[in-house]
Protein backbone atom coordinates (compact mmCIF):
# COMPACT_ATOMS: atom_id res chain seq x y z
CA UNK A 1 0.00 0.00 0.00
CA UNK A 2 1.25 3.38 -0.95
CA UNK A 3 1.68 6.47 1.44
CA UNK A 4 -0.73 8.24 -0.55
CA UNK A 5 -3.27 5.65 -0.18
CA UNK A 6 -2.81 5.20 2.89
CA UNK A 7 -3.15 8.79 4.04
CA UNK A 8 -6.59 8.99 2.21
CA UNK A 9 -7.45 5.77 4.38
CA UNK A 10 -6.56 7.64 7.37
CA UNK A 11 -8.69 10.39 6.02
CA UNK A 12 -11.44 8.36 5.68
CA UNK A 13 -11.36 6.59 8.33
CA UNK A 14 -11.34 9.49 10.48
CA UNK A 15 -14.07 11.44 8.74
CA UNK A 16 -16.64 8.17 9.10
CA UNK A 17 -19.37 9.16 11.53
CA UNK A 18 -18.24 9.26 14.94
CA UNK A 19 -19.41 5.81 16.86
CA UNK A 20 -21.09 6.55 20.75
CA UNK A 21 -19.17 9.23 22.09
CA UNK A 22 -20.10 9.55 25.35
CA UNK A 23 -19.84 12.16 28.33
CA UNK A 24 -20.86 10.83 31.70
CA UNK A 25 -21.89 7.83 33.59
CA UNK A 26 -23.67 5.31 31.62
CA UNK A 27 -25.75 1.90 32.40
CA UNK A 28 -25.84 -1.90 30.96
CA UNK A 29 -29.21 -2.53 29.55
CA UNK A 30 -31.92 -3.19 31.76
CA UNK A 31 -29.66 -1.68 34.85
CA UNK A 32 -32.10 0.26 36.85
CA UNK A 33 -31.61 -0.69 40.94
CA UNK A 34 -28.78 -2.86 43.02
CA UNK A 35 -30.64 -4.77 44.41
CA UNK A 36 -28.12 -7.87 44.76
CA UNK A 37 -25.98 -7.19 48.12
CA UNK A 38 -23.65 -4.70 49.52
CA UNK A 39 -21.31 -2.55 47.24
CA UNK A 40 -17.37 -3.80 47.75
CA UNK A 41 -15.34 -0.35 47.70
CA UNK A 42 -12.46 -2.02 45.71
CA UNK A 43 -9.30 -0.04 46.72
CA UNK A 44 -9.39 3.46 45.03
CA UNK A 45 -6.04 4.47 42.99
CA UNK A 46 -5.37 7.86 43.44
CA UNK A 47 -1.94 9.34 41.50
CA UNK A 48 -0.66 12.85 41.18
CA UNK A 49 2.08 13.06 38.56
CA UNK A 50 4.43 16.22 37.72
CA UNK A 51 5.23 16.44 34.16
CA UNK A 52 8.70 17.66 34.40
CA UNK A 53 11.03 19.66 32.10
CA UNK A 54 12.65 16.92 29.02
CA UNK A 55 8.49 15.15 29.09
CA UNK A 56 8.48 12.85 32.47
CA UNK A 57 6.14 12.72 34.47
CA UNK A 58 7.57 11.50 38.05
CA UNK A 59 4.04 10.10 40.19
CA UNK A 60 4.50 12.43 43.30
CA UNK A 61 4.60 11.31 46.90
CA UNK A 62 3.40 14.01 48.99
CA UNK A 63 0.78 15.28 46.06
CA UNK A 64 -0.44 11.61 46.45
CA UNK A 65 -0.68 11.18 49.61
CA UNK A 66 -2.61 14.04 50.11
CA UNK A 67 -4.90 13.47 47.32
CA UNK A 68 -5.52 10.06 48.68
CA UNK A 69 -6.75 11.40 52.11
CA UNK A 70 -8.67 14.24 50.22
CA UNK A 71 -10.34 11.49 48.29
CA UNK A 72 -10.81 8.76 50.87
CA UNK A 73 -12.91 11.51 52.74
CA UNK A 74 -14.70 12.49 49.48
CA UNK A 75 -15.75 8.86 49.25
CA UNK A 76 -16.81 8.38 52.69
CA UNK A 77 -19.22 11.54 52.58
CA UNK A 78 -20.56 11.03 49.00
CA UNK A 79 -21.13 6.86 49.37
CA UNK A 80 -21.89 7.43 53.64
CA UNK A 81 -25.21 9.17 53.10
CA UNK A 82 -26.27 7.46 49.25
CA UNK A 83 -28.77 4.75 49.23
CA UNK A 84 -26.10 2.00 49.01
CA UNK A 85 -24.73 -0.24 51.37
CA UNK A 86 -21.00 0.20 51.23
CA UNK A 87 -18.89 -2.27 52.87
CA UNK A 88 -15.15 -2.05 53.03
CA UNK A 89 -12.21 -3.96 51.19
CA UNK A 90 -10.22 -6.45 53.10
CA UNK A 91 -7.14 -7.91 51.52
CA UNK A 92 -6.72 -11.52 52.13
CA UNK A 93 -4.14 -12.45 54.53
CA UNK A 94 -3.34 -15.75 52.66
CA UNK A 95 -1.07 -15.00 49.81
CA UNK A 96 -2.69 -17.16 46.78
CA UNK A 97 -6.29 -15.18 47.21
CA UNK A 98 -4.15 -11.82 47.72
CA UNK A 99 -2.62 -13.01 44.01
CA UNK A 100 -6.77 -13.65 42.96
CA UNK A 101 -7.48 -10.57 44.17
CA UNK A 102 -4.77 -8.52 42.62
CA UNK A 103 -5.43 -10.30 39.08
CA UNK A 104 -8.84 -8.84 38.84
CA UNK A 105 -7.99 -5.57 39.66
CA UNK A 106 -5.68 -5.86 36.72
CA UNK A 107 -8.36 -7.34 34.70
CA UNK A 108 -10.30 -4.79 35.72
CA UNK A 109 -7.68 -1.55 34.43
CA UNK A 110 -7.74 -3.59 31.14
CA UNK A 111 -11.53 -3.67 30.65
CA UNK A 112 -11.66 0.16 32.49
CA UNK A 113 -9.47 1.10 29.74
CA UNK A 114 -10.97 -0.30 26.66
CA UNK A 115 -14.00 0.80 27.99
CA UNK A 116 -12.81 4.48 27.95
CA UNK A 117 -11.50 4.13 24.42
CA UNK A 118 -14.37 2.37 22.74
CA UNK A 119 -17.39 4.34 24.40
CA UNK A 120 -15.60 8.01 25.25
CA UNK A 121 -13.36 8.43 22.01
CA UNK A 122 -15.33 9.73 19.01
CA UNK A 123 -13.18 8.20 16.48
CA UNK A 124 -12.84 4.53 18.31
CA UNK A 125 -16.23 3.65 18.99
CA UNK A 126 -17.67 0.20 17.89
CA UNK A 127 -20.40 -0.11 15.76
CA UNK A 128 -21.73 -3.57 16.82
CA UNK A 129 -21.74 -2.21 20.36
CA UNK A 130 -24.26 0.24 20.77
CA UNK A 131 -24.87 -0.26 24.37
CA UNK A 132 -22.20 -0.19 27.83
CA UNK A 133 -21.54 -4.14 27.53
CA UNK A 134 -18.51 -5.00 29.05
CA UNK A 135 -17.72 -8.23 31.14
CA UNK A 136 -14.89 -8.69 33.73
CA UNK A 137 -16.17 -12.78 33.81
CA UNK A 138 -16.97 -14.83 36.80
CA UNK A 139 -13.60 -15.12 37.76
CA UNK A 140 -14.55 -11.90 39.64
CA UNK A 141 -16.29 -13.98 42.41
CA UNK A 142 -13.18 -14.38 44.69
CA UNK A 143 -14.45 -10.76 45.85
CA UNK A 144 -17.21 -12.39 47.32
CA UNK A 145 -15.15 -13.84 50.17
CA UNK A 146 -15.68 -10.64 52.10
CA UNK A 147 -17.33 -11.50 55.27
CA UNK A 148 -20.35 -9.20 53.94
CA UNK A 149 -20.48 -11.16 50.25
CA UNK A 150 -20.95 -8.23 48.60
CA UNK A 151 -22.87 -8.33 45.30
CA UNK A 152 -21.00 -5.62 43.38
CA UNK A 153 -17.75 -4.02 43.36
CA UNK A 154 -17.16 -0.24 43.36
CA UNK A 155 -14.03 0.68 41.48
CA UNK A 156 -12.59 4.05 41.45
CA UNK A 157 -9.44 5.56 39.60
CA UNK A 158 -8.34 8.95 39.51
CA UNK A 159 -4.90 10.35 38.29
CA UNK A 160 -3.81 13.95 38.40
CA UNK A 161 -1.30 15.68 36.00
CA UNK A 162 0.25 18.88 37.49
CA UNK A 163 2.32 20.71 35.11
CA UNK A 164 6.21 21.72 36.71
CA UNK A 165 6.46 25.38 36.99
CA UNK A 166 9.69 24.61 35.42
CA UNK A 167 8.29 23.27 31.91
CA UNK A 168 8.72 25.45 29.35
CA UNK A 169 5.18 25.49 27.88
CA UNK A 170 4.78 25.59 24.55
CA UNK A 171 1.90 23.12 23.64
CA UNK A 172 -0.33 24.36 25.90
CA UNK A 173 0.03 21.76 28.65
CA UNK A 174 -2.39 22.51 31.85
CA UNK A 175 -2.97 21.01 34.77
CA UNK A 176 -5.72 17.71 34.24
CA UNK A 177 -7.34 15.34 36.19
CA UNK A 178 -9.13 12.01 34.02
CA UNK A 179 -11.07 9.61 36.16
CA UNK A 180 -12.74 6.57 35.99
CA UNK A 181 -15.24 4.75 37.76
CA UNK A 182 -17.22 1.14 37.99
CA UNK A 183 -20.06 -0.81 39.20
CA UNK A 184 -19.16 -4.96 38.72
CA UNK A 185 -21.65 -7.41 39.49
CA UNK A 186 -19.75 -9.65 41.38
CA UNK A 187 -21.01 -13.19 40.45
CA UNK A 188 -20.97 -12.60 36.69
CA UNK A 189 -18.54 -9.92 36.27
CA UNK A 190 -20.47 -7.68 34.02
CA UNK A 191 -20.03 -3.63 34.37
CA UNK A 192 -23.23 -2.59 35.16
CA UNK A 193 -22.47 0.95 35.56
CA UNK A 194 -19.45 3.61 34.31
CA UNK A 195 -18.40 6.79 34.53
CA UNK A 196 -15.28 8.22 32.94
CA UNK A 197 -14.32 12.50 33.52
CA UNK A 198 -12.23 15.02 32.71
CA UNK A 199 -10.91 18.19 34.58
CA UNK A 200 -10.49 19.66 38.15
CA UNK A 201 -8.19 18.33 40.38
CA UNK A 202 -7.52 16.52 43.81
CA UNK A 203 -5.14 19.29 44.91
CA UNK A 204 -7.45 20.43 47.48
CA UNK A 205 -10.31 18.77 49.92
CA UNK A 206 -12.99 20.90 48.22
CA UNK A 207 -11.60 20.28 44.85
CA UNK A 208 -11.58 16.43 45.67
CA UNK A 209 -14.91 16.75 46.77
CA UNK A 210 -16.42 17.72 43.44
CA UNK A 211 -14.23 15.31 41.72
CA UNK A 212 -16.01 12.68 43.27
CA UNK A 213 -19.25 13.83 43.59
CA UNK A 214 -19.09 14.10 39.26
CA UNK A 215 -17.76 10.99 39.23
CA UNK A 216 -19.94 8.77 40.78
CA UNK A 217 -22.81 10.95 39.81
CA UNK A 218 -26.22 8.64 38.43
CA UNK A 219 -25.09 5.95 40.57
CA UNK A 220 -27.77 3.30 40.40
CA UNK A 221 -29.73 2.62 43.39
CA UNK B 1 6.78 3.34 30.53
CA UNK B 2 3.99 5.64 28.49
CA UNK B 3 1.38 7.66 30.11
CA UNK B 4 -1.33 8.40 27.28
CA UNK B 5 -2.79 12.19 28.68
CA UNK B 6 -5.00 13.74 26.20
CA UNK B 7 -3.57 12.34 23.23
CA UNK B 8 0.11 13.61 24.27
CA UNK B 9 2.17 10.74 24.67
CA UNK B 10 3.99 11.69 27.84
CA UNK B 11 7.33 10.05 28.08
CA UNK B 12 7.89 8.90 32.33
CA UNK B 13 11.19 6.46 31.26
CA UNK B 14 14.22 7.60 33.46
CA UNK B 15 16.47 7.02 31.11
CA UNK B 16 15.53 9.75 28.31
CA UNK B 17 15.62 9.95 25.27
CA UNK B 18 16.64 12.56 23.92
CA UNK B 19 19.35 13.77 21.10
CA UNK B 20 21.94 16.40 20.82
CA UNK B 21 25.95 17.24 21.01
CA UNK B 22 28.04 16.68 24.05
CA UNK B 23 29.27 19.17 26.94
CA UNK B 24 30.21 16.92 30.26
CA UNK B 25 27.59 18.12 33.01
CA UNK B 26 30.02 17.04 35.08
CA UNK B 27 29.95 14.05 38.30
CA UNK B 28 27.04 15.48 40.50
CA UNK B 29 27.70 16.00 44.51
CA UNK B 30 28.66 13.29 46.51
CA UNK B 31 25.75 11.69 47.82
CA UNK B 32 26.07 9.70 51.01
CA UNK B 33 25.31 6.40 50.90
CA UNK B 34 21.59 5.09 51.66
CA UNK B 35 20.98 3.99 55.58
CA UNK B 36 19.88 0.48 56.77
CA UNK B 37 16.54 1.99 57.95
CA UNK B 38 16.39 5.50 55.47
CA UNK B 39 13.25 6.71 54.76
CA UNK B 40 13.14 9.32 52.15
CA UNK B 41 10.76 12.25 53.13
CA UNK B 42 7.21 12.22 51.60
CA UNK B 43 8.90 16.18 49.71
CA UNK B 44 11.44 14.25 47.90
CA UNK B 45 12.10 13.63 44.63
CA UNK B 46 13.77 10.60 46.05
CA UNK B 47 10.54 9.60 47.92
CA UNK B 48 8.51 9.78 44.46
CA UNK B 49 11.43 7.56 42.83
CA UNK B 50 10.34 5.02 45.21
CA UNK B 51 6.68 5.14 44.92
CA UNK B 52 7.12 4.82 41.04
CA UNK B 53 8.98 1.78 42.18
CA UNK B 54 6.35 0.49 44.80
CA UNK B 55 3.93 0.62 41.51
CA UNK B 56 6.35 -1.66 39.02
CA UNK B 57 6.84 -4.04 42.32
CA UNK B 58 3.18 -4.28 42.88
CA UNK B 59 2.91 -4.84 39.36
CA UNK B 60 5.68 -7.17 39.34
CA UNK B 61 4.01 -9.34 42.39
CA UNK B 62 1.22 -10.82 40.44
CA UNK B 63 3.13 -11.34 36.96
CA UNK B 64 3.67 -14.68 35.62
CA UNK B 65 7.48 -13.79 34.55
CA UNK B 66 8.38 -13.75 38.40
CA UNK B 67 9.59 -17.57 39.52
CA UNK B 68 7.19 -19.22 41.84
CA UNK B 69 10.03 -22.08 43.43
CA UNK B 70 9.79 -21.97 47.06
CA UNK B 71 13.42 -23.40 47.25
CA UNK B 72 15.13 -21.40 44.86
CA UNK B 73 13.44 -18.28 46.18
CA UNK B 74 15.57 -18.83 49.23
CA UNK B 75 18.98 -20.21 48.01
CA UNK B 76 18.74 -16.45 46.19
CA UNK B 77 17.37 -14.67 49.05
CA UNK B 78 19.81 -16.19 51.36
CA UNK B 79 22.88 -15.06 49.10
CA UNK B 80 21.20 -11.84 48.79
CA UNK B 81 21.08 -11.26 53.17
CA UNK B 82 24.74 -12.49 53.06
CA UNK B 83 25.50 -9.98 51.06
CA UNK B 84 23.21 -6.89 51.61
CA UNK B 85 24.07 -7.16 55.42
CA UNK B 86 22.19 -4.18 57.61
CA UNK B 87 20.09 -3.45 54.57
CA UNK B 88 18.98 -7.14 54.07
CA UNK B 89 15.55 -6.78 55.86
CA UNK B 90 15.02 -3.78 52.92
CA UNK B 91 15.65 -5.49 50.22
CA UNK B 92 13.00 -8.04 48.21
CA UNK B 93 14.22 -9.99 45.55
CA UNK B 94 12.24 -11.80 42.96
CA UNK B 95 13.26 -14.33 40.67
CA UNK B 96 12.38 -13.68 37.22
CA UNK B 97 11.73 -15.49 34.28
CA UNK B 98 14.28 -13.48 31.55
CA UNK B 99 16.77 -14.70 29.07
CA UNK B 100 20.28 -13.39 29.24
CA UNK B 101 21.99 -12.11 31.80
CA UNK B 102 19.86 -10.03 33.61
CA UNK B 103 19.42 -8.80 37.41
CA UNK B 104 18.32 -5.33 38.13
CA UNK B 105 17.84 -3.17 41.18
CA UNK B 106 14.64 -0.43 41.97
CA UNK B 107 15.53 2.41 44.34
CA UNK B 108 12.49 1.46 46.80
CA UNK B 109 14.59 -1.75 47.38
CA UNK B 110 13.00 -4.19 45.00
CA UNK B 111 15.64 -6.36 43.10
CA UNK B 112 14.93 -8.82 40.10
CA UNK B 113 17.63 -11.86 39.54
CA UNK B 114 16.85 -13.32 35.90
CA UNK B 115 16.55 -17.19 35.16
CA UNK B 116 19.70 -16.60 32.54
CA UNK B 117 21.76 -14.67 35.04
CA UNK B 118 21.38 -17.91 37.55
CA UNK B 119 22.09 -20.30 34.42
CA UNK B 120 25.16 -18.55 33.68
CA UNK B 121 27.01 -18.32 36.83
CA UNK B 122 28.76 -21.11 37.91
CA UNK B 123 29.08 -20.58 41.73
CA UNK B 124 27.72 -18.63 44.84
CA UNK B 125 30.21 -16.41 44.67
CA UNK B 126 29.75 -15.76 40.57
CA UNK B 127 25.67 -14.93 42.00
CA UNK B 128 26.70 -12.77 44.77
CA UNK B 129 29.26 -10.98 42.82
CA UNK B 130 25.71 -9.59 40.62
CA UNK B 131 24.49 -9.66 43.39
CA UNK B 132 26.10 -7.16 44.92
CA UNK B 133 26.63 -4.77 42.25
CA UNK B 134 22.47 -4.52 41.90
CA UNK B 135 22.83 -3.79 45.72
CA UNK B 136 25.70 -0.98 45.08
CA UNK B 137 23.17 0.34 42.92
CA UNK B 138 21.19 0.53 45.71
CA UNK B 139 23.67 1.72 48.27
CA UNK B 140 24.53 4.37 46.33
CA UNK B 141 20.99 5.81 45.29
CA UNK B 142 21.90 5.37 41.90
CA UNK B 143 18.50 6.43 40.30
CA UNK B 144 17.92 9.36 42.25
CA UNK B 145 21.06 10.55 41.50
CA UNK B 146 20.40 9.92 37.59
CA UNK B 147 16.98 11.54 37.91
CA UNK B 148 19.11 14.67 39.64
CA UNK B 149 21.48 14.89 36.83
CA UNK B 150 18.77 14.95 34.00
CA UNK B 151 16.56 17.40 35.71
CA UNK B 152 19.80 19.57 36.07
CA UNK B 153 20.83 19.19 32.13
CA UNK B 154 17.31 20.08 31.17
CA UNK B 155 16.79 23.01 33.19
CA UNK B 156 20.17 23.97 31.45
CA UNK B 157 19.42 22.74 27.91
CA UNK B 158 21.83 20.49 27.95
CA UNK B 159 20.58 16.82 27.87
CA UNK B 160 22.45 15.50 25.04
CA UNK B 161 22.38 11.22 24.99
CA UNK B 162 26.01 10.96 24.96
CA UNK B 163 27.05 12.26 28.22
CA UNK B 164 23.58 10.87 29.79
CA UNK B 165 25.07 7.43 28.67
CA UNK B 166 28.25 7.92 30.30
CA UNK B 167 26.84 9.24 33.09
CA UNK B 168 25.22 6.07 33.46
CA UNK B 169 28.42 4.57 32.66
CA UNK B 170 29.98 5.68 35.46
CA UNK B 171 27.33 4.43 38.21
CA UNK B 172 28.44 0.81 36.18
CA UNK B 173 31.56 1.45 37.14
CA UNK B 174 30.86 2.27 40.74
CA UNK B 175 28.42 -0.16 40.72
CA UNK B 176 31.02 -2.82 40.14
CA UNK B 177 33.43 -1.70 42.27
CA UNK B 178 30.91 -1.11 45.68
CA UNK B 179 29.63 -4.90 44.83
CA UNK B 180 32.82 -6.13 44.60
CA UNK B 181 33.75 -4.85 48.05
CA UNK B 182 30.42 -6.19 49.55
CA UNK B 183 31.01 -9.76 48.07
CA UNK B 184 34.59 -9.55 49.16
CA UNK B 185 33.75 -8.28 53.04
CA UNK B 186 31.05 -11.41 53.09
CA UNK B 187 33.50 -13.75 51.96
CA UNK B 188 33.63 -14.57 48.89
CA UNK B 189 36.07 -15.46 46.64
CA UNK B 190 36.95 -12.35 44.72
CA UNK B 191 39.22 -14.07 41.53
CA UNK B 192 35.01 -15.28 41.33
CA UNK B 193 34.24 -11.67 40.12
CA UNK B 194 36.47 -12.36 37.25
CA UNK B 195 35.63 -15.64 35.98
CA UNK B 196 31.86 -14.09 36.50
CA UNK B 197 32.63 -11.20 34.07
CA UNK B 198 34.78 -13.65 31.76
CA UNK B 199 31.71 -15.89 31.23
CA UNK B 200 29.62 -13.29 30.41
CA UNK B 201 31.96 -12.07 27.81
CA UNK B 202 32.05 -15.67 26.60
CA UNK B 203 28.32 -15.93 25.92
CA UNK B 204 27.37 -12.22 24.89
CA UNK B 205 25.30 -12.10 21.93
CA UNK B 206 27.51 -10.58 19.05
CA UNK B 207 26.54 -8.15 16.65
CA UNK B 208 26.79 -8.57 13.19
CA UNK B 209 29.39 -6.24 12.33
CA UNK B 210 27.37 -3.30 10.51
CA UNK B 211 25.33 -2.84 13.69
CA UNK B 212 28.21 -2.12 15.64
CA UNK B 213 27.05 -0.85 19.08
CA UNK B 214 27.93 3.05 19.61
CA UNK B 215 30.22 3.55 22.14
CA UNK B 216 29.11 6.70 22.85
CA UNK B 217 25.78 5.91 23.64
CA UNK B 218 26.61 2.54 25.86
CA UNK B 219 24.75 2.29 29.18
CA UNK B 220 27.37 0.27 30.19
CA UNK B 221 31.15 -0.11 29.99
CA UNK B 222 32.38 -2.97 27.74
CA UNK B 223 32.40 -6.06 29.38
CA UNK B 224 36.03 -6.69 28.36
CA UNK B 225 36.89 -3.73 30.18
CA UNK B 226 35.02 -4.40 33.53
CA UNK B 227 36.86 -7.69 33.13
CA UNK B 228 39.94 -6.03 33.50
CA UNK B 229 39.10 -3.66 36.12
CA UNK B 230 37.86 -6.50 38.66
CA UNK B 231 40.85 -7.98 37.51
CA UNK B 232 42.72 -5.36 39.24
CA UNK B 233 40.63 -5.28 42.42
CA UNK B 234 40.74 -9.09 42.61
CA UNK B 235 44.91 -9.01 42.42
CA UNK B 236 44.71 -6.25 45.51
CA UNK B 237 42.18 -7.82 47.52
CA UNK B 238 43.16 -9.18 50.95
CA UNK B 239 41.52 -12.48 51.08
CA UNK B 240 40.30 -14.46 54.35
CA UNK B 241 42.08 -18.08 54.49
CA UNK B 242 39.22 -19.53 52.57
CA UNK B 243 37.06 -17.89 50.88
CA UNK B 244 33.38 -18.62 49.82
CA UNK B 245 33.10 -20.33 46.60
CA UNK B 246 29.96 -22.38 47.30
CA UNK B 247 29.99 -24.46 43.92
CA UNK B 248 28.20 -27.66 45.12
CA UNK B 249 25.27 -25.95 46.81
CA UNK B 250 24.43 -23.57 43.33
CA UNK B 251 24.67 -26.51 41.42
CA UNK B 252 22.45 -29.07 43.15
CA UNK B 253 20.16 -25.75 43.83
CA UNK B 254 19.89 -24.97 40.11
CA UNK B 255 19.50 -28.77 38.49
CA UNK B 256 15.70 -28.90 39.17
CA UNK B 257 15.52 -26.33 37.00
CA UNK B 258 18.03 -25.92 34.89
CA UNK B 259 16.18 -27.80 32.20
CA UNK B 260 13.87 -25.31 31.69
CA UNK B 261 15.74 -22.23 32.07
CA UNK B 262 17.75 -23.81 29.00
CA UNK B 263 14.63 -24.37 27.24
CA UNK B 264 13.56 -20.73 27.61
CA UNK B 265 17.38 -19.75 26.30
CA UNK B 266 17.49 -21.62 23.07
CA UNK B 267 14.21 -20.58 22.66
CA UNK B 268 15.33 -16.91 22.45
CA UNK B 269 17.11 -17.86 19.03
CA UNK B 270 20.16 -16.42 20.06
CA UNK B 271 21.80 -19.61 18.88
CA UNK B 272 25.55 -18.73 18.79
CA UNK B 273 25.55 -16.90 21.93
CA UNK B 274 23.59 -19.95 23.33
CA UNK B 275 25.92 -22.48 22.26
CA UNK B 276 28.65 -20.86 23.67
CA UNK B 277 27.36 -21.00 26.95
CA UNK B 278 26.63 -24.83 26.78
CA UNK B 279 29.58 -25.32 25.96
CA UNK B 280 30.83 -23.08 29.25
CA UNK B 281 28.18 -25.40 30.84
CA UNK B 282 29.78 -28.98 29.07
CA UNK B 283 33.29 -27.79 30.68
CA UNK B 284 31.97 -27.91 34.06
CA UNK B 285 30.83 -31.07 33.41
CA UNK B 286 27.41 -31.22 35.69
CA UNK B 287 24.39 -33.35 33.79
CA UNK B 288 26.13 -33.70 31.02
CA UNK B 289 23.17 -35.46 29.38
CA UNK B 290 21.09 -32.65 29.38
CA UNK B 291 23.48 -30.25 28.07
CA UNK B 292 24.36 -32.32 24.98
CA UNK B 293 20.46 -32.86 24.64
CA UNK B 294 19.94 -28.87 24.41
CA UNK B 295 23.53 -28.48 22.15
CA UNK B 296 21.51 -30.85 19.62
CA UNK B 297 18.31 -28.34 20.11
CA UNK B 298 20.11 -25.43 18.93
CA UNK B 299 21.69 -27.36 16.54
CA UNK B 300 18.44 -28.73 15.28
CA UNK B 301 16.64 -25.59 15.87
CA UNK B 302 19.16 -23.57 13.75
CA UNK B 303 19.17 -26.30 11.14
CA UNK B 304 21.71 -24.29 9.28
CA UNK B 305 24.83 -26.16 6.71
CA UNK B 306 25.57 -29.76 8.54
CA UNK B 307 23.81 -28.60 11.66
CA UNK B 308 21.45 -32.12 11.62
CA UNK B 309 24.64 -34.20 11.54
CA UNK B 310 25.67 -32.45 14.30
CA UNK B 311 22.10 -32.58 16.34
CA UNK B 312 22.31 -36.71 16.00
CA UNK B 313 25.27 -36.65 17.17
CA UNK B 314 24.67 -34.38 20.21
CA UNK B 315 21.64 -36.43 20.95
CA UNK B 316 23.35 -39.48 20.55
CA UNK B 317 26.15 -38.56 22.74
CA UNK B 318 23.27 -37.32 25.38
CA UNK B 319 21.84 -41.01 25.25
CA UNK B 320 25.40 -42.37 26.82
CA UNK B 321 24.57 -40.28 29.83
CA UNK B 322 21.44 -41.49 32.61
CA UNK B 323 20.10 -38.06 33.03
CA UNK B 324 19.60 -37.57 28.73
CA UNK B 325 15.54 -35.96 28.73
CA UNK B 326 12.87 -38.66 27.41
CA UNK B 327 12.75 -35.33 24.42
CA UNK B 328 16.22 -36.60 23.20
CA UNK B 329 14.86 -39.80 21.58
CA UNK B 330 11.87 -37.55 19.93
CA UNK B 331 14.21 -34.93 18.61
CA UNK B 332 16.45 -37.59 17.68
CA UNK B 333 13.35 -39.07 15.63
CA UNK B 334 12.07 -35.77 14.27
CA UNK B 335 15.99 -35.10 12.59
CA UNK B 336 16.00 -38.91 11.52
CA UNK B 337 12.51 -37.83 9.11
CA UNK B 338 14.18 -34.67 8.37
CA UNK B 339 17.02 -36.12 6.90
CA UNK B 340 15.00 -39.12 5.24
CA UNK B 341 16.30 -42.40 7.63
CA UNK B 342 12.78 -43.85 8.65
CA UNK B 343 13.99 -46.61 10.03
CA UNK B 344 16.20 -44.57 13.11
CA UNK B 345 12.96 -42.23 13.14
CA UNK B 346 10.73 -45.36 13.83
CA UNK B 347 13.22 -46.86 16.55
CA UNK B 348 13.61 -43.09 18.36
CA UNK B 349 10.34 -42.19 18.30
CA UNK B 350 9.19 -45.34 19.70
CA UNK B 351 11.47 -45.27 22.23
CA UNK B 352 10.50 -41.60 23.24
CA UNK B 353 6.86 -43.08 23.99
CA UNK B 354 8.30 -45.99 25.20
CA UNK B 355 9.71 -43.89 27.85
CA UNK B 356 7.15 -40.91 28.44
CA UNK B 357 4.21 -42.50 27.83
CA UNK B 358 2.38 -39.65 29.45
CA UNK B 359 3.39 -37.25 27.31
CA UNK B 360 1.13 -34.53 26.10
CA UNK B 361 2.30 -35.62 22.74
CA UNK B 362 1.67 -38.83 22.38
CA UNK B 363 -0.53 -38.98 20.24
CA UNK B 364 0.84 -36.85 18.06
CA UNK B 365 4.02 -38.77 17.73
CA UNK B 366 1.76 -42.14 17.65
CA UNK B 367 0.36 -40.62 14.41
CA UNK B 368 3.84 -40.27 13.28
CA UNK B 369 4.64 -43.45 13.68
CA UNK B 370 1.54 -45.34 12.34
CA UNK B 371 2.53 -43.23 9.06
CA UNK B 372 5.78 -44.43 9.55
CA UNK B 373 4.63 -48.39 9.52
CA UNK B 374 2.15 -47.83 6.67
CA UNK B 375 2.52 -48.27 2.87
Amino acid sequence: VSRLTRLVLALAVAMLPAGPALAGPERAAGVERLVGGAVLLLPPRIDVYELAPGGTALLKAEWTRSAREHVQAALDRVLGGGRLTIARYQAPSDPDRQELHAQVLKVHRLVQAAIVTHRYTRTAGLPTKPRLEWSLGPGVAVLREQSAAPGYGLFVELAEFRVSRHFVNIGGVADELTGAASIVDLVSGDVLWFNHERGGGMGSAADAMSAVQRLLRDLPG
Amino acid sequence: VTVRRGGVLVLSLLAPLVAGCATPAGRPDVVADLAPTEQPSDRTDEASLWLHADRLEEQLKTSPIVVRDPALQRYVASVVCRIAGPHCPRIRVYVVRRRGFYAAMAPNGMMEVGTGLLLRTANEAQLACVIGHEIGHYLRRHTMQRWADFQARVANFRSESGSLAAFSRDQEREADEVGFDLMVRSGYDPRQAVRAWERVLATEPRPPANMAPIAALATHPPTAERVNALREYADKAATTDEPRVGREDHVARLRPVRGWILDDEVRGRQFASTEALVRLLIEDGDGLGELHFFDGEIHRLRSAQGDLTRAIEDYRRALEFPDAPAATQRSLGLVALRTGDRPAAREALARYLERAPQAEDRELIAAQLAELDGP
